[in-house]
């Protein structure tokens, strides 16, 4: 009989309020395991406040969270499985990062201490110098290693570029493709606003606003659902009629419309006629346009048709 | 994916899984130091001591072969704040969970007053060898009862044995007890010091009030023999109650401690995480 794939991390109808302020409305999603997954947002979005839930910080009001298939909230075997690195460099009254590495061996049951050092020596930092001499990025990169090394099998990290230079940036997205690659079974959330620069490493996106769901679909769907096509504004009106026009521009006389196509039959057919030209829309563009227009209302892309 | 967490959860026993180990060694590393600067703190001191003597400059007596129970027990208060507020905070921003977090807290607490003990005693002892010679040397350092070195060792040994189990015990208790209020503190700060401080105070004001009036009442009738009566009364009361106290006083301290673990992991379970 063949295993029933159980989501890493699902959450259905989840709600979160605090007083007034609505941060999470009905939000349901589920993360397929071994996967890299962007969590997009922009302020405010209810990403931080989906993420404690998810790390069993914040116990939710409304709805159901699962980490595989397990409730969150002080559930040991579920949190066992978990590393998340916040956004805010906390090391309690740690002093170095030999005691930080002392600590993490106790905490993750999955360290590789071996790779922490690897890490440690590829992210330049320094092994027993103190930790409060860390210039912010260092502090940010000292976590990662963090992240990296625990072996758990969910890995939440909230802003990992914060503080980070462009060339540790990349590092970090090449060691985490590094990561997935030795350990496919291993899978990560990356919750940030640099859209663009992780695109490259996800493989699938979640977008949410206003504690909404926008957008959830695998990378390779969505660039070939979603897409610009330009033309002669008379001619690209009738071409895509009846798509979701996301946002119509013109463009040195020419009409761009960025468009959900009906299914992928349709690109294929537009290349063909070629009276249109079809391009991919960036996934940072896409989430722009999405959280303007569609305000939450959605649906999850369907499995396209091939 | 599931089996991978299923052997995870098989192979791994709570001790691994729960992260308690990590928070204990987090745990570690924020006590041992502090021991460490107590222990030298209180060596130099009777180092000092001991010199001064020496010298002739001061009269002292010889360390007793004893625990520093009441110093202890302020560590314990000490510790249990930041015990109870950051680094909590610090252990379940990586998702640990709170069973593990609110039992490494405790045992942590009882581990540092129990080392403490042992470990005031055992320089204590050190302390008191040339503590005893110098007396014997008339080398201004006196002993309450004169004795030699090997049987006042001895003499204090023995009766640190015998009293060293139930301080230990009371560490326990106190840890709970102190956690218990740090937690408090933490959730509802206010309301905490409200209680802490009003409902002595209100208790206080409760059974003095009407004794301060009765004397009022007493001292307008100008009646002599009714005010001793009525402090009389109030003397035998007061030794009744405290004589209570000091009777029950570790059943009152063991039920007080019991209930406290129970309502600190119950607080800090509720308590939210900070941003």
């Amino acid at each position: 009989m063949q295993d029933q794939i159980v989501p890493v991390f699902e959450v259905e109808a989840l709600s979160h309020r605090f007083g007034k302020n609505r941060a999470l409305d009905g939000l349901t999603f589920a993360i397929a395991p071994g996967q890299i997954v962007g969590l997009l947002g922009r302020n405010g979005a209810g990403k931080s406040t989906l993420l404690r839930i998810a790390s069993g910080q914040l116990r939710h009001k409304e709805g159901n969270a699962w980490l595989f298939g397990q409730r969150i909230y002080n559930n040991t075997p579920a949190l066992a499985s978990l590393c998340v690195i916040g956004d805010t460099p906390d090391f309690g009254k740690l002093k170095n990062l030999k005691q930080l590495y002392f600590v993490c061996a106790g905490l993750f049951p999955g360290w590789n201490k071996q790779r922490a050092k690897e890490l440690m020596e590829q992210f330049e930092l320094p092994y027993t110098a103190p930790l409060k001499g860390f210039s912010r990025g260092m502090k940010t990169a000292a976590l990662l290693t963090v992240g990296l090394s625990s072996g758990a099998l969910f890995t939440v990290f909230d802003e990992p570029g914060l503080g980070l230079d462009a060339v540790m940036r990349e590092r970090f997205y090449d060691l985490l493709l590094e990561e997935k690659q030795r350990d496919p079974s291993r899978t990560f959330l990356l919750s940030t606003h640099l859209i663009d620069e992780v695109a490259r490493v996800l493989d699938s996106a979640v977008m949410i606003d206003k504690g909404h769901l926008l957008c959830q679909a695998n990378l390779e769907d969505i660039n070939r659902i979603y897409m610009s096509v330009s033309g002669a504004p008379e001619v690209v009106k009738q071409e895509t009629e009846g798509m979701t026009v996301l946002r119509e521009e013109v463009v040195a006389g020419s009409l761009v419309r960025h468009l959900r196509l009906q299914s992928v039959t349709d690109a294929q057919r537009l290349k063909e006629e070629g009276r249109v030209q079809l391009s991919p829309i960036s996934l940072q563009r896409l989430f722009v346009f999405l959280a303007q227009t569609i305000n939450g209302t959605e649906p999850v892309i369907e499995e396209a048709e091939e | 994916m599931e089996n991978r967490l299923a052997s995870l959860v098989e192979n791994k026993g709570w001790f691994r899984l729960s992260r308690f180990g990590g928070a204990m060694r987090y745990q570690y590393l924020r006590r041992r130091r502090l021991l460490v600067f107590l222990l030298v703190v209180m060596a130099a001191v009777q180092i000092v001591d001991l010199t001064l003597a020496f010298f002739g400059v001061l009269q002292t007596r010889v360390t007793p072969v004893t625990t520093d129970l009441s110093l202890a027990l302020l560590l314990l208060l000490c510790c249990s704040f930041p015990v109870a507020k950051s680094e909590t905070t610090f252990l379940l921003r990586f998702g640990t969970p709170r069973t593990a977090v609110w039992l490494s807290n405790i045992v942590s607490l009882f581990l540092t007053g129990a080392a403490y003990l042992v470990l005031s005693a055992v320089l204590n002892a050190a302390f008191a060898v040339p503590g005893v010679l110098l007396a014997e040397a008339g080398k201004g350092v006196s002993m309450a009862v004169p004795m030699p070195l090997g049987e006042y060792l001895l003499t204090g040994l023995g009766s640190l044995l015998r009293e060293l189990p139930m301080q230990l015990l009371w560490m326990l208790e106190y840890a709970a007890i102190f956690y218990f209020v740090a937690c408090c503190l933490r959730r509802w700060r206010v309301p905490t010091i409200l209680v802490l401080v009003g409902v002595p105070a209100l208790l206080f004001s409760m059974f003095l009030l009407p004794a301060f009036n009765e004397v009022g009442n007493i001292l307008e009738g100008g009646g002599q023999n009714q005010l001793v009566a009525l402090v009389l009364k109030l003397l035998t009361w007061l030794e009744k109650a405290a004589d209570f106290i000091a009777k029950n006083w570790q059943t009152i301290q063991g039920v007080t401690a019991g209930v406290a673990l129970v309502l600190s992991y119950l607080v800090m379970r509720g308590t939210r995480q900070p941003e």
